[in-house]
C-alpha cells in the first residue's frame, strides 16, 4: 500500500469549485490545489489570496543587475579597454549606451522571470501523484477537481471526505502515491 | 464623487483673479513677454480636454469597466474644450512677436505653409474639429448607457485618427515652428504623450482627491494607474529617442535646438521634466500595491503635472533671447489654469448628476 497523497473531489460547475475553494480556505486548509479544464476567473485569488512576492522581487533584482552589467560592458569596452574617438564625443557616452543597456536589462529580467517561474511552479515535472486518481481524468474535459494534500496541517482523510460531501462533490477519491 | 469640490473651485477662482491681474500688468509692461507666457499656459492646459477625448474614444473601442470610475472627471475634462481650445487667441494676437516666420528671411523655403493666414486657418480647423470630437465624446454620456451603440464605434476609430493628426499638426504649428529650421518627425508623438499625461494626471488627481472608489471598484484604480504608467513610459521613450537620434546625427540644423535649451536658464527644467515626469512615476507605479494607494497615486499625479509644466516652459522659453519675468510665467499659468479648474469643477457637478455613481454603466466585456 502506497502512502496517502491526498483526497480528491470532483465538482460539476465552475461556481461549485469556487465555492468549495473559498470554504476550504475559510476552514484553514492551505495545501490544496484546483484542476480545471479552463482558467476559472477568480479561483486563483481564492486559493492564493496573497500576491506572489518572490518572483517580482527576483525580477526587479535581475533588472538592476542586467542594467548594471549592460552599462558596464559598454563602458569597459568604449572607455577603458579600447577608447575610440567618435566625432569628438566623450568616451563614456551614456545616450549611446542606453539602448543596449535597456536590451540587456530586458534579457536578464525575462530570463529571471522565465526560469524563476519554472522554479516556483516546480517545472518541468513529468509526473504528479494526482494523475493516479481515476476522477482526475475528466479535469481536462468537463469537470472541476480539487485535491487537498496530506501534507496540510489540518488534514484528516475522513474529515476532508465529509467536508467534500457537504460541499456537494460528485465523486470523492483518495489518491495514493 | 463623495466630497464636494466646492473649496477647490473657490481657491481656483482666487488664483484665476490673481493671475489675471498679473497678466494685465504684464501685457501692459511687455506685450511680447505676455504672449510667450500665455502660449505656455495655453499649451499646458490644452492637455486636459485632449486627454479626456482620447481616453473616452479609446474606451469606445477597447472597453473596460475602469470607465465607471473615470467617467465623471473625464466628462468634466472634455467639457473644458471650448475654453481650452479658444484660449490660444490672446497669445496668437501677438503672432509676430512669437514666430520668426512671420517676417521671414529669404532663405526660408516653407513660407507657403508657415504664414499668418495659413496659421489662423489651421487654428480654426483644430478648434472646430476638437470641439466636434468633444461633443461626440460627451454625447455618449448623455444617453446614460453604453458610451456608444456598437454600430457607431467606427466614428470613435476615425475620431482618434483625426485627433492624432490634428494634435500633431497643432504641436508643429505652435511649438516646433518657433524654430522654423528645426525638424523632428517624432516630436508630434512626444507632445501628444505630454498632453495625454497632463490630462490623465489631472483626472486621476481629481479621483484621488474627491472620488476614490471603494470596494469592488478599487481595482479600477489599478487599471487607470497602469494606463498612466504605460503613457509615462511611452513619453520617456519617444522623448529619449528624439534626443538620441539628434545627438548621434549631430547636425547643424538639429543639435542647436538642444544646445539652446542646455545653455539657457531653463536647463534645470530638463532634469525636473525627466525626474518627475518619468523616473518617479515609473518606480512608484511599478509596484502593484501603490497602483491602488490613494496617496501614492495623488503624489504621482502632482509630480507629473509639475514635470509637464517645466517641460512646456522648456519647449517655448529658450527660443527667445529676451527673458520673460518669472512672475508673468506663473501668472499666465494661474489665470488660465484657474478658469479651467473652475469650469472643470462645474462640469464635475453636472457629470455627477448625469451618471449616478452606482449605476452599472459601460461594462464592456474584456478578458
Amino acid at each position: 500500500m502506497k502512502a496517502l497523497f491526498g483526497v480528491i473531489a470532483v465538482f460539476d460547475t465552475a461556481e461549485a469549485v469556487k465555492n468549495a475553494a473559498a470554504r476550504l480556505r475559510q476552514q484553514g486548509y492551505r495545501t490544496f490545489e484546483a484542476y480545471t479544464p479552463y482558467p476559472v476567473e477568480g479561483l486563483d485569488r481564492i486559493i492564493h489570496p496573497r500576491p506572489q512576492r518572490l518572483l517580482p522581487g527576483l525580477m526587479f533584482a535581475a533588472a538592476v543587475l542586467g542594467a548594471a552589467w549592460g552599462y558596464w560592458i559598454q563602458y569597459w569596452d568604449e572607455a577603458l579597454n579600447y577608447p575610440l574617438n567618435v566625432g569628438g564625443r566623450p568616451y563614456n557616452s551614456w545616450p549611446a549606451f542606453a539602448v543596449s543597456t535597456f536590451e540587456l536589462m530586458l534579457l536578464v529580467t525575462i530570463a529571471a522571470g522565465f526560469f524563476g517561474m519554472l522554479a516556483v511552479s516546480r517545472l518541468p515535472r513529468l509526473y504528479h501523484p494526482v494523475f493516479e486518481a481515476r476522477a482526475f481524468a475528466r479535469a481536462s474535459r468537463d469537470r472541476f477537481v480539487i485535491c487537498i494534500e496530506a501534507s496540510d496541517r489540518r488534514f484528516d482523510a475522513s474529515v476532508v471526505r465529509r467536508e467534500f460531501e457537504q460541499l456537494g462533490a460528485e465523486q470523492i477519491e483518495e489518491v495514493r502515491a | 464623487m463623495r466630497r464636494n469640490p466646492q473649496w477647490f473651485a473657490s481657491a481656483a477662482a482666487a488664483l484665476c483673479v490673481l493671475g489675471m491681474i498679473g497678466c494685465v500688468v504684464g501685457a501692459i509692461i511687455d506685450p511680447a513677454a505676455f504672449c510667450r507666457a500665455w502660449l505656455c499656459s495655453y499649451l499646458l492646459w490644452l492637455g486636459l480636454p485632449l486627454a479626456g477625448i482620447t481616453l473616452v474614444l479609446v474606451h469606445d473601442l477597447s472597453g473596460g469597466d475602469w470607465m465607471a470610475t473615470a467617467r465623471p472627471p473625464l466628462d468634466a475634462a472634455i467639457a473644458t474644450m471650448p475654453l481650452a481650445s479658444l484660449a490660444g487667441i490672446p497669445a496668437f494676437i501677438g503672432l509676430a512677436s512669437l514666430y520668426g516666420w512671420t517676417h521671414p528671411a529669404s532663405d526660408l523655403g516653407n513660407v507657403f505653409y508657415l504664414n499668418p493666414t495659413a496659421f489662423f486657418v489651421r487654428y480654426a480647423i483644430y478648434v472646430v474639429l476638437w470641439n466636434l470630437l468633444a461633443a461626440y465624446a460627451l454625447w455618449g454620456a448623455r444617453a446614460g448607457r453604453l458610451p456608444i451603440p456598437p454600430g457607431l464605434s467606427w466614428i470613435s476609430g476615425v475620431g482618434l485618427i483625426v485627433l492624432a493628426f490634428s494634435a500633431g499638426f497643432a504641436s508643429i504649428d505652435w511649438i516646433l515652428s518657433l524654430e522654423p529650421k528645426f525638424w523632428s518627425a517624432i516630436f508630434t508623438y512626444t507632445q501628444g504623450a505630454s498632453w495625454f499625461n497632463t490630462g490623465l494626471a489631472i483626472v486621476l488627481l481629481t479621483v484621488a482627491l474627491f472620488g476614490w472608489p471603494d470596494g469592488e471598484r478599487r481595482r479600477h484604480m489599478a487599471d487607470l494607474s497602469r494606463i498612466m504608467l504605460a503613457t509615462t513610459i511611452f513619453w520617456a521613450y519617444v522623448e529619449f529617442m528624439q534626443f538620441l537620434i539628434i545627438w548621434e546625427e549631430n547636425l547643424r540644423t538639429e543639435i542647436p535646438w538642444y544646445l539652446k535649451r542646455l545653455d539657457s536658464v531653463w536647463q534645470p527644467a530638463i532634469y525636473v521634466s525627466a525626474a518627475l515626469g518619468f523616473v518617479l512615476p515609473f518606480f512608484v507605479l511599478l509596484w502593484a500595491p501603490t497602483k491602488r494607494n490613494r496617496a501614492a497615486v495623488a503624489i504621482v499625479c502632482v509630480s507629473i503635472l509639475i514635470s509637464r509644466l517645466a517641460h512646456t516652459w522648456l519647449l517655448v522659453m529658450p527660443e527667445f533671447t529676451a527673458p520673460t519675468p518669472f512672475w508673468l510665467d506663473v501668472a499666465a499659468i494661474l489665470a488660465l489654469g484657474g478658469a479651467m479648474v473652475m469650469l472643470f469643477a462645474l462640469g464635475l457637478r453636472c457629470a455627477r448628476r448625469l451618471a449616478p455613481a452606482g449605476a452599472p454603466i459601460w461594462t464592456a466585456d474584456h478578458g
